[in-house]
């Protein structure tokens, strides 16, 4: 199976080197072709589990309690502009209207 | 006297009646890292200062007649656990500097109960691997044989206990991290019921697989430990709201006619013979003490690894999304290979167009493999298998071959696709070096795996044998 390394490597949004591309090709190759026995499972059936423990809507009281000061949460960055955080541009201008 | 030997159970003892304080034991603990971790670099982290500091806290207490099991005791924590101040870093290059501004919720609890904090452990990075080679820091080595790798991803955590460093620590368990290094290194380690030990605080690889186990000599000391993790925390909305057992309550009790499955899928041709044999040499001993083999068929094994490869691996892929070096850390080109091949798996399995096939797939058969135990639990109490293929191999043999890899998982991923508890227990050596058997058991049966284990080990005793360490 030929996979788009390039186009997953933007919706995972990691950037690879060439030589990474064609070996993480290469290696999901391999691992996808594994996966295919799965087919054989009959699985019409059968609910899916996405997880474990039974439990639902596990909710706390709305109420506010104490937290991470401005500072803590902003501790670990490299990039703070008046205490807060300075993300890369996601909208630019001349998006269609 | 040897204190770095000294179990729990032993040193509790000690520690009560006031033979030995816990500033003793902690100050040989830290010699002994500082003499063998340079070999085994199983830590990234030391924070001596602080354990002084809390070895002698601990004291106090002691003297002010407090007796609660781990009061006074070293431990250490995969890089996992989030402790506030002190850097955590997954042992990946993007988390190099990161120094959280809360602990875990696993570590609060330890730290309130007096355990003394020695440092952070190294690991596979983001947990993933099942050797200890995907350090961004360099590999942990196995005290058994210092050119054999430990298991992973929890290497660190079990090398520490195994070279005596410390009685007992801390790992994660989400495919086998814990239960296959324990049976590469000839310790006991619990893989605990998804949601019985909160998950908060602890960085996520796969939030429906993950566990927070640890790492022991003594199926005993194990329950001890346990004691003090388990519990519902309103931090963690997957932590669960059953009481928590009095894990060491029956260990004491023989297991005369207890119904032990050996499932046929488990014990197969492609495992090294000497292994195989091992294990079912420990199942015979369960058989003489009393317990009843039901040959068991769990038919849904063989696609265990490959639908754990797809669930976690998409799982990983939502989880790493976080590190973007905006809030913390570096940017995510500073990840390492196999982290990389993982976030590109698991994008894969759920992008528009695969999520069927794959992704919606697994979870199906991981219905399947749920039901599998389930109906096997109706016909026996706990089910026994081997843990690892093979014994502990060199570093570098399978570094170049992911799906070899992977494969090594191929008996413990079905512990974390069911969600149900498993413990690791030393039963024997292959060629010098250990063997572990698998005790898995119905959701919250850690207590029956604890005594089983414990019996187990009064009459054979392998946790007495040691690495030779200089």
């Amino acid at each position: 199976m030929k996979i788009d390394i390039a186009h997953f490597s933007k919706l995972a949004n990691l950037p690879l080197k060439l030589k990474e591309q064609e070996d993480f090709g290469k290696q999901l190759s391999d691992v996808l072709e594994n996966f295919k026995k799965l087919k054989e499972v009959a699985t019409d059936k059968i609910e899916e589990t996405s997880q474990v423990t039974g439990l639902t809507n596990v909710a706390r009281t709305d109420e506010v309690v104490i937290s991470l000061s401005q500072h803590e949460a902003t501790a670990n960055s490299k990039n703070i502009h008046s205490g807060l955080f300075v993300v890369p541009v996601i909208l630019e201008e001349g998006i269609e209207g | 006297m040897k204190l770095h030997e000294l179990t729990i159970s032993k040193a509790r003892k000690k520690l009560d009646s006031g033979e030995i304080s816990s500033l003793e034991l902690t100050k040989q603990c830290l010699e002994r890292l500082e003499k063998f971790d340079p070999q085994l670099n199983s830590f990234l982290t030391v924070t001596k200062e602080q354990a002084l500091e809390d070895a002698k806290k601990a004291d106090a207490r002691i003297a002010g007649g407090e007796k609660t099991p781990l009061l006074g005791i070293p431990f250490s924590l995969k890089d996992m656990y989030l402790t506030k101040g002190i850097k955590t870093t997954a042992a990946s290059r993007v988390l190099e500097n990161y120094i959280p501004q809360y602990s875990s919720t696993v570590v609060t609890k330890l730290q309130s109960a007096g355990a003394v904090l020695l440092g952070k452990n190294n690991q596979d990075a983001w947990a993933h691997g099942s050797s200890g080679e995907n350090s961004d820091f360099g590999a942990t080595k196995n005290p058994w044989n210092l050119e054999m790798i430990p298991g992973g991803s929890s290497s660190g955590p079990a090398v520490t206990v195994a070279a005596d460093i410390a009685p007992f620590s801390m790992g994660t368990d989400t495919g086998g991290s814990i239960r296959q290094p324990a049976s590469l290194t000839n310790t006991v380690g619990i893989k605990p019921t998804y949601g019985r030990v909160s998950r908060y605080g602890v960085i996520a690889m796969a939030s429906s697989f993950d566990t927070m186990g640890h790492f022991t000599k003594t199926a005993e000391d194990s329950a001890m430990v346990l004691s003090v993790t388990a519990g519902k925390d309103v931090h963690d909305a997957t932590s669960s709201p059953i009481p928590v057992d009095d894990y060491s309550e029956d260990l004491k009790k023989d297991i005369k006619g207890l119904r032990i499955g050996m499932p046929r899928e488990y014990f197969i041709s492609g495992m090294d013979p000497k292994v195989r044999e091992t294990v079912e040499a420990a199942i015979r001993k369960l058989e003489e003490m009393g317990g009843e083999i039901v040959e068991i068929s769990l038919p849904h094994t063989e696609y265990a690894i490959d639908v754990y490869y797809i669930l976690q691996t998409a799982e990983v892929s939502s989880n790493l999304a976080r590190y973007d070096g905006i809030r913390y850390g570096a940017t995510r080109e500073n990840f390492g290979e196999e982290a990389k091949r993982r976030i590109m798996l698991g994008t894969f399995t759920l992008a528009h167009g695969y999520y069927d096939a794959y992704y919606k797939k697994g979870m199906k058969i991981r219905t399947l493999i749920k039901q599998d135990f389930n109906k096997a639990f109706e016909r026996v109490d706990v089910i026994a298998t081997p843990v690892s293929p093979t014994t502990a191999w060199r570093i570098g043999e399978k570094a170049n071959d992911p799906l070899a890899m992977y494969l090594s998982d191929i008996f413990t991923v079905t512990g974390n696709i069911a969600g149900i508890p498993g413990l690791t227990i030393p039963v024997g050596f292959v060629n010098g070096l250990p063997v572990g058997m698998q005790l898995l058991g119905p959701h919250f049966s850690e207590k029956l795996l604890f005594r089983v284990g414990h019996q187990y080990e009064l009459v054979t005793k392998w946790y007495e044998r040691r690495p030779k360490l200089i």
